[in-house]
């Protein structure tokens, strides 16, 4: 895989935006900015927008936080490389966030637990698990409290596409799909 | 105790924490890398406000206005909110401003205040 982080817009197979590069904080900002930005500008519906900046911003944390490559530029800061695509298809007015990045074996387990976990909830069962989550320590470490990928399931209008491809020893490359 | 004033940035929200006015707010978007770092100082504030007795029938406003926050900011605010329901103010007006085109404002601030039906938190459309 590329070291370099690449994002695109694309609409009906048009690419109407594309990054390349590896992602930080700062490079995580001007990406959301400029994909708020651009749907915004394209009359895209104020709740579908902010899903979308939303599920950009938790799937880009997830990518800092948990990558095996990330690095710690500082206490506080850390980049990694990844890739990313935001297609759109027409006929059904939905988004579809593609992303994909470098993580250890044994985080496989732990992703498929929780997606398996929470495929069968619906929004108020969704609701009260965050409710949960947010006022329980458990599962509390330092980057959140496992609220993550909730949210990402409750934001997502359909479930969360995850596949694993062997890349090197005990490394994989992590796929995940979100529609919006 | 000093007053908290920050500024907004493109993933920090502007927070006001002035003591003389009893006047905390928070507005604007929240995903500062660190969240729990960013936030720690906050929360300590809170904690050492709502210790003085006095404060327990004095009226303090708090006004949550974001307009996006992540999901670590998620915790905190339950954090938030969890100290100011231990201190038991008698004299709190709490408000959840958010936009109406948005459900998901709607329903953050359904699941906040039916969390915490004790601080009676207003509903308040941007």
């Amino acid at each position: 895989m590329s070291p370099n982080l690449k994002i695109f817009i694309q609409i009906d197979n048009n690419t109407i935006y594309e990054f390349q590069g590896r992602i930080n904080e700062r490079i995580m900002i001007e990406c959301a900015n400029h994909i708020e930005k651009l749907l915004i500008e394209n009359k895209v519906k104020k709740e579908k927008v902010q899903n979308i900046f939303e599920l950009f911003i938790e799937t880009v944390q997830n990518i800092l936080n948990y990558s095996y490559n990330t690095v710690h530029l500082s206490d506080a800061h850390k980049e990694t490389s990844c890739y990313f695509t935001l297609s759109y298809i027409t006929n059904q007015e939905t988004y579809i966030l593609d992303s994909c990045n470098l993580i250890k074996n044994n985080q496989k387990r732990v992703i498929e637990k929780k997606i398996n976990f929470l495929k069968d909830f619906n929004n108020d069962n969704l609701r009260k698990l965050i409710r949960q989550k947010g006022r329980s320590k458990e599962d509390s470490h330092s980057n959140g409290a496992g609220l993550g990928y909730i949210m990402m399931t409750k934001k997502s209008s359909s479930p969360i596409e995850i596949s694993f491809i062997p890349y090197h020893k005990d490394i994989l490359i992590y796929k995940q799909r979100l529609y919006i | 105790m000093n007053n908290i004033f920050l500024d907004k940035s493109d993933n920090t929200p502007k927070i006001i924490m002035d003591r003389k006015e009893h006047f905390i707010e928070f507005e604007g978007k929240s995903y500062p890398e660190n969240t729990f770092a960013f936030y720690r100082p906050i929360t300590e504030w809170l904690k050492g406000y709502f210790q003085e007795e006095t404060l327990v029938t004095q009226e303090i406003t708090i006004n949550f206005k974001f307009t996006y926050f992540n999901s670590a900011t998620t915790q905190i605010i339950f954090e938030i909110l969890d100290i100011i329901s231990e201190a038991k103010p008698k004299n709190i007006n709490i408000s959840w401003f958010y936009d109406a085109e948005n459900k998901n404002g709607l329903e953050d601030y359904e699941d906040y205040s039916e969390e915490f039906p004790q601080l009676n938190i207003q509903a308040k459309v941007t």
